[in-house]
């Protein structure tokens, strides 16, 4: 685990892509003395990437401001829409994973399949437009922008789809283990048989899962906050690609990842919390 | 004490019907020891698992009587179904890695069987528990310990402790050394041999090997195709097999001596 | 075998979309840079799927677009395919430090959000088609090395391999000869969901303006257009989505068709 720790800090990698914007048709060359961009790629590289692990990312190309700043600014707001959208999923794909597991084949289960196929199929931006176009333009139950109920529930929902499939995969699983039959042939009610045993064992590879899920939430948040206007960070990282503002992009590019390393932490401490054969060392 | 009066059970597959167990009667001697013999596919398995109404989708219990001191067992209700499993009959799987739950402690398993069916307080049930772990020779300081650290062999006693924590009449015994090694083996056979005694259990052990059933079962059927071949005493059905299939069955036995 | 319903109805899905999009040119009643119209109409005989604000027909647009959307997928799949099978085959054939060195790259590109990687790269070329498929397809290797490796460590501890071996045949030679065949089935499952997502990938890039530039018309920047006129023209955003939503579910379809029926079957009636 600390080693993939420790790999994962050396992302700037494939960042180091992004350092000589060469196609940049823009740029003359007294702006880019200006920004030491006139410097060996090599040199430019380091210097950033010392500046970066102080989270200093220079400053954004358009705004002249400082990029750490800006990105502060509209954090928050990104997490406003995908913590609560996070937790929103699991509480709904658990429960709904673990019925359709247990009544394998009935109404419900088909119901919830099917949707959360279609739910996976869906472009989450048209989704976000559909919402918008029944909620907003048409029946003005809700507005277009600046609420936050409308990108939470795209969001919500693009999540749910493919959690819920691998929830219900994960309970069934399970359920056909030996020692499920063995709780069983105890007599114990089929109540405690699922809910003590099967579950807490249901959740392990989920927690694997949601923590797997990161980066797609992230990915989501840029896609869902562009087209509600939402004030966060992926919609700055967005307008940023277009303007090809450098430094922007690479300073939301480092914070998400390194977002979603913390995310996948917790993910791997929570597991281990879950599991005892990790927190036992064997015999 | 069990009778089992032509019992069928069938599965239902995309390919077709299955008659897993077909028309089968036995009986069970209180304190004796009855070998179900036969290979894979024989259908006794599925007999075992019969005898506890645990059969699931895609198979069902089609006929027959399974009568327990007077009582049919087909005819419960399942809730009272559930207090016959675990306290009158109870049933120790093949195979040990799988038949524990990996996030519980043994003390856990062994303890919630105890409470459900004993109805006594967590206390009392982790006495009884530690009791139970003493029997089969494992240290009741390792109640709280998980699965993953105990041997195949210890597991597997871990089970049958918690087969027996509740005191019950009947054991089935699935193939509980197939996963194990021989020398393994051979101590789970003699601490069945114990416990038999000291509980005053009848067991039915359901094995692929005749050597097992000669060296611990009083008497023996032998399955075949979902019906029972022949039955009687194992000494007996070695020297003189009637039934074609129980010659082929001893006469490879024979040979690997 | 193929006698899982939804899968066969997926199957005859994206044929007939692979017969559309090829024969887009040949069925498609105007061509879909045409104004054939003054401004945007609904959907009537002459229009079935209605006209775009600049007049064209959307019908049209999206039979043309149906080839895009198909294309980008095929070929994004097929390099991610190339690249992840190849990357994974090592991997998991050689493993030792060659695996854990091809592991760490796969976590650490798994670490970023593809959306965002994608676009800042689009960013610095000149987005169209042709660097979209490539850069979808360069992205997306990560989950078949995965799946691949998996599968090669799996066959690898079988007995063929050290068959092969015994008698002497080239390491190249095993991988492509014997373990790659064997491993074919959850490959074939990750391209049919490879492709799914390279389709929604590319109407998203599209949709954004950093894929399939205009007047060429992608699902994804038809949805872009769509945007401003959402009140007064909305089967222009409704109908290039549903499609995307057909397609992609299709593919969902036959993908599951497959798993289904590669994977063991049910526990057996027991002894």
């Amino acid at each position: 685990m600390l080693s993939f720790l420790v790999m994962h800090l050396a992302p700037g990698d494939p960042t180091a892509l992004f350092i000589e914007p060469n196609i940049d048709p823009v740029e003359l060359a007294r702006v880019r003395a200006n920004w030491g961009l006139d410097q060996p790629i090599f040199i430019q590289y380091l210097v950033w990437l010392k500046n970066a692990l102080l989270l200093d990312f220079g400053r954004s190309y358009t705004t002249g401001l400082p990029v750490i700043a800006e990105i502060s600014e509209r954090l928050p707001m990104t997490l406003l829409l995908m913590i609560p959208s996070f937790i929103l999923t699991l509480l709904i794909t658990i429960p709904v994973g673990v019925i359709s597991a247990v009544k394998k084949n009935s109404w419900f289960d088909n119901l919830f399949t099917f949707f959360s196929f279609a739910g996976m199929a869906i472009p989450t931006f048209w989704l976000g437009l559909m919402l918008m176009l029944v909620f907003s333009v048409k029946l003005h139950w809700l507005p277009a922008v600046g609420n936050l109920a409308l990108p939470l529930i795209t969001m919500t929902i693009g999540s749910l789809a493919g959690l819920t499939r691998y929830q219900r995969g994960a309970m069934l699983e399970v359920l056909n283990q030996e020692y499920i039959r063995v709780a069983r042939a105890k007599g114990l009610p089929e109540r405690l048989v699922i809910f003590k045993h099967a579950l807490r064992n249901a959740l392990l590879p989920t927690i694997t899962i949601l923590g797997l899920s990161l980066p797609d939430l992230f990915g989501g948040a840029f896609v869902i906050e562009t087209i509600f206007a939402w004030p966060g960070m992926g919609r700055l990282g967005v307008q940023a690609i277009f303007q090809r503002n450098y430094p922007t992009i690479m300073g939301i590019v480092m914070i998400s990842a390194l977002l979603i390393i913390v995310g996948n932490l917790l993910a791997d401490i929570a597991y281990a919390m879950v599991d005892p054969r990790i927190r036992y060392e064997k015999k | 004490m069990l009778e089992v009066k032509n019992l069928s059970v069938n599965y239902y597959v995309d390919e077709g019907t299955v008659n897993a167990v077909a028309g089968v009667s036995f009986e069970l001697k209180e304190g004796e020891i009855l070998g179900v013999l036969g290979e894979s596919g024989s259908g006794k398995s599925t007999l075992g698992f019969a005898l506890l109404r645990l059969i699931d989708q895609p198979g069902k219990i089609v006929g027959g009587e399974i009568i327990l001191n007077g009582r049919d067992l087909l005819l419960l209700p399942e809730n009272e179904m559930r207090r016959i499993r675990g306290a009158a009959i109870a049933m120790v799987f093949q195979d040990p890695f799988a038949s524990l739950n990996p996030v519980l402690t043994i003390g856990e398993q062994i303890i919630e069987s105890i409470i459900l069916h004993q109805g006594v307080k967590r206390g009392e049930a982790r006495e009884k528990a530690a009791e139970a772990l003493r029997a089969v020779k494992i240290d009741p300081a390792r109640i709280d310990d998980y699965p993953h650290q105990f041997s195949g062999g210890m597991r597997q006693r871990v089970v049958i402790a918690m087969a027996l924590a509740c005191r019950p009449e009947i054991l089935i015994a699935d193939e509980p050394t197939t996963a194990l090694d021989v020398t393994i083996q051979a101590e789970i056979l003699s601490l069945l041999r114990e416990l038999k005694a000291q509980f005053n259990l009848s067991i039915i052990y359901i094995t692929h090997n005749f050597g097992i059933i000669k060296e611990l079962c009083d008497r023996v059927v032998v399955m075949h195709k979902g019906a029972i071949v022949e039955a009687g005493e194992p000494g007996a059905i070695f020297d003189h097999p009637r039934d074609p299939y129980t010659k082929k069955l001893v006469d490879c036995l024979r040979e690997l001596r | 075998m193929k006698k899982n319903k939804t899968a066969m109805f997926g199957l005859i899905i994206m044929g007939l979309f692979f017969c559309l999009a090829v024969l887009a040119p040949v069925i498609a009643p105007y061509s879909p840079d045409e104004i054939s119209s003054a401004g945007a109409n609904q959907p009537s005989l002459q229009h079935l799927f209605g006209t775009d604000d600049l007049g064209r027909d959307v019908l049209s647009r999206s039979l043309y677009g149906a080839q895009i959307s198909l294309t980008v997928g095929v070929v994004a799949v097929v390099i991610a395919l190339l690249l992840g099978t190849l990357a994974g085959a090592v991997a998991g054939y050689y493993g030792g430090w060659v695996d854990g060195l091809i592991m760490r790259m796969v976590d650490v590109m798994f670490a970023f959000p593809s959306i965002f990687l994608i676009l800042a790269i689009q960013s610095m070329l000149t987005p169209n088609i042709y660097n979209v498929m490539v850069v979808i397809g360069l992205t997306s290797w990560m989950g078949v090395a995965r799946l691949v490796r998996g599968e090669f460590l799996r066959i690898r501890q079988l007995q063929y391999v050290e068959a092969a071996r015994a008698i002497g045949c080239s390491d190249l030679r095993i991988i492509f000869r014997h373990m790659l065949p064997n491993a074919q089935g959850p490959i074939i499952v990750a391209a049919t969901l490879g492709m799914a997502g390279a389709i929604l990938t590319e109407s998203a890039l599209s949709f954004l303006g950093m894929g399939v530039q205009p007047p060429m018309s992608s699902w994804g920047n038809m949805l872009m257009d769509s945007q401003a006129y959402m009140r007064d023209a909305p089967w222009m955003a409704i109908i290039p989505g549903l499609l995307i939503m057909s397609t992609v579910l299709s593919l969902y379809f036959i993908g599951e068709g497959i798993r289904e029926t590669l994977s063991p079957k049910e526990r057996n009636a027991g002894s």
